[in-house]
């Protein structure tokens, strides 16, 4: 069942249950007042008849020497002050009876009514204690009876009064007032789902939501209107919502960027792979010339290395991209920046010799020390510095340079066009992918860099004019 | 066979393998490291080309570039890349190459592949010749072998055989790529077969030093 017809039904059930409680009591007490009133003008009634039947026979009663007299001259005293509505009794016996209906006396005596509730609605009738009063049901009409002894004699008084239309006005009011609480149940019923409907509403904006969300739809928000529980409850939902995007937009973007990788890594082994295979094939199956073979064996070789070597720069990758900022700085030290441009230069010492190009190096005052892994750093200047190194024509100059602010590589070679150069730092990206390979390089160098310099918390920024210079500077 | 062919590929090792091989086969290869210089060289218009071998991702104009220039002048184009991929394969197709070779791939793929080019854009000009070794003559349209001017008897798969010999001459064949090529790449044979047929054949032609055994690997026939 929804949650409206829940609430509805509920608050409607409860109301009519209560509604009815106390039209109940307060027809009952109603009633009671009525009877109580019927009762009182009864009593008096009773009181003056009785007064007068009694003063009158007490006028002849010294004549009257027999019973058969008291009986006759009460007959006919009784007869005198009443019209209807009584019987007169002698000594229990029923003397006159001009109602039309039989009353057995002894039977009311016995099973009177305890109606001593009714006393406090009396006026100023009294109440006496040789009364015996009775509502009685004959031939479907609603009795009051009353009767009384005649003080000193043998007589006794019956009256009643027909109280029908008391009993049945009473039933109409109460079955009105059960149809008019119906109605108005179900008016409320209607009224209530409504306004529960419109309470709520936010809710199911939430589950719409939510399932578009499971859906895939992550863009999804909720209204936040209002200020109670239910804007709260909106409100973290939004949160819940934005995190989530956050964190599936993230998930997409590394599995991305690994695709990309991947892909770049199967077109990469793709040259070297069919070299490989095309000189050992030639080897297998033509006979040829002894240069031609040593040619064939030794591009074969060139070509491992440079498998081997690529290996190596994405074992390094891999594993740099497995730390975190707070594993480096356990490993950081305070290195001299000298030395480590001296390690560097070792490195790349035959093929600065080769090229014929002459490595400056210069340390500003102050910047004499870094903080690093020595390791991480000698990686990130020598590949640096062998990208220098392979855009400068031979007799050029390479410089390495520590400053306050960081450390740069600057070389006066080819340089790189402006809309490369966002895209350098990619794994496998190369600006000149027939010239780089030729010259062994992978293109992950300046990807290694990148990452070494963000793990130490510095950043890698690459400034470049086209045909005559290239500027790789890590900012501190 | 003597066919002239441009080899466009950047990568120099590649394109070296590349022009040996075709020179072993008995092509004449001419190789272009870069796409401008091809382009350049296409321009200049002097020489005539039968085919072109032509790498996609290349410095200076790229394949897809000079495939028009190519086409402009009648020469036939396979492609050559690294991209194995769906889209680029029917990209370089439906702009007019003839063939497409993804890398790596295996000598003799890439002789067949240009073979069949040649022949394909040949077929109205020339008739198909019959191939000479030595003494003997073999005729593909005929199927017939004459030795010193005279027919010998050869049976159909002998034939088959020695052409495929024949046409790689100084090129080891396979014991299997003779099983792929004679009875289908599906067929599940045994290697001996084809040191039977060999051994037939080296009797009938007295080719026993003509057609060499290399050991582990299939026969060549060498003729310098």
């Amino acid at each position: 069942m929804k949650l409206t017809t829940k609430i509805s039904a509920a608050a409607v059930g409860l109301l009519l249950l209560f509604s009815q409680i106390f039209s109940i009591w307060n027809l009952r007490e109603t009633q009671q007042m009525r009877l109580g009133s019927v009762m009182s003008s009864e009593l008096t009634r009773l009181n003056i008849s009785a007064r007068n039947f009694s003063e009158e026979i007490s006028h002849n009663w010294s004549y009257l020497k027999d019973e058969k007299g008291e009986r006759f001259w009460g007959r006919s005293c009784f007869q005198n002050h009443y019209s209807a509505n009584a019987v007169l009794y002698y000594d229990g016996e029923e003397l006159s009876n001009i109602s039309g209906l039989e009353f057995d006396l002894d039977y009311l005596k016995k099973h009177a009514d305890d109606l001593s509730e009714l006393q406090k609605y009396l006026d100023d009738a009294v109440w006496y204690g040789s009364l015996s009063a009775m509502i009685g049901e004959t031939e479907g009409r609603k009795l009051l009876i009353l009767s009384a002894p005649i003080s000193d004699t043998k007589f006794e008084l019956l009256q009643y009064r027909d109280i029908t239309k008391l009993y049945e006005e009473n039933r109409k009011l109460f079955l009105r007032g059960g149809m008019m609480a119906l109605i108005l149940a179900v008016i409320l019923l209607l009224a209530l789902s409504l306004v529960v409907q419109h309470i709520l509403r936010p809710f199911r904006h939430l589950s719409s939501a939510s399932a578009k969300i499971a859906g895939g739809d992550y863009s999804v928000r909720v209204e936040e209107r209002g200020r109670d529980e239910l804007t709260e409850v909106a409100k973290s939902f939004n949160e819940m919502a934005r995190q989530v995007q956050g964190q599936v937009q993230s998930l997409a973007e590394t599995n991305e960027k690994q695709r990309r990788l991947l892909g770049a890594l199967a077109h990469e082994l793709k040259t070297p792979m069919t070299g490989i295979q095309g000189y050992a094939e030639l080897l297998q199956r033509v006979e040829l010339s002894k240069e031609r073979q040593q040619e064939a064996l030794s591009y074969i070789e060139q070509e491992c290395k440079r498998l081997s070597r690529l290996s190596a720069k994405l074992l390094q990758l891999e594993e740099l991209a497995g730390e975190s900022e707070e594993e480096i700085s356990a490993e950081k030290k305070t290195l001299e920046v000298k030395k480590l441009f001296a390690e560097t230069e070792k490195l790349l010492h035959r093929w600065l010799a080769e090229k014929e190009i002459c490595l400056e190096t210069e340390v500003a005052e102050g910047a004499e020390t870094v903080e690093g892994d020595a390791d991480l750093l000698v990686s990130l200047l020598t590949n640096l510095a062998d990208n220098a190194l392979k855009a400068s024509s031979s007799g050029s100059v390479v410089r390495l340079v520590a400053t306050k602010e960081g450390l740069f590589v600057s070389d006066e070679g080819k340089g790189i066009p402006k809309e490369e150069l966002a895209k350098i730092t990619e794994p496998f990206y190369m600006v000149d992918k027939s010239r780089s390979r030729q010259a062994g390089g992978a293109g992950l160098g300046l990807a290694l860099c990148d990452q070494i310099a963000r793990l130490h918390g510095w950043s890698l920024r690459i400034e470049s004019e086209p045909g005559r210079r290239t500027k790789a500077e890590v900012c501190f | 066979m003597n066919a002239d062919i441009l080899v466009i590929e950047d990568a120099r090792p590649i394109n070296e393998l590349i022009c040996i091989n075709l020179e072993t086969a008995g092509y004449h290869a001419i190789p272009f490291y870069d796409g401008d210089e091809a382009s350049r060289h296409l321009a200049e218009g002097e020489a005539d080309y039968d085919l072109a071998l032509l790498d996609v991702m290349l410095p200076g104009k790229d394949g897809f570039e000079l495939l028009p220039e190519l086409r402009e002048r009648q020469i036939p184009v396979i492609f050559l890349t690294a991209r194995g991929d769906l889209p680029s394969k029917i990209k370089g197709l439906r702009e007019g190459a003839e063939d497409y070779l993804v890398k790596p791939f295996e000598m003799l793929e890439l002789l067949v592949r240009v073979e069949k080019v040649l022949e394909r854009c040949r077929k109205s000009e020339e008739q198909e010749e019959c191939l000479r070794v030595l003494d003997v003559e073999i005729c593909p349209k005929e199927r017939i072998v004459r030795k010193a001017g005279v027919e010998i008897p050869f049976k159909p798969m002998e034939f088959d055989c020695l052409l495929l010999l024949v046409k790689y001459k100084n090129i080891v064949i396979r014991r299997e790529e003779f099983l792929n090529v004679l009875w289908g790449v599906d067929f599940e044979g045994e290697t001996r077969t084809i040191d039977v047929h060999i051994a037939r054949i080296r009797k009938k032609l007295d080719f026993g030093d003509v057609i060499k055994t290399v050991p582990r690997v299939g026969y060549r026939l060498e003729v310098h």
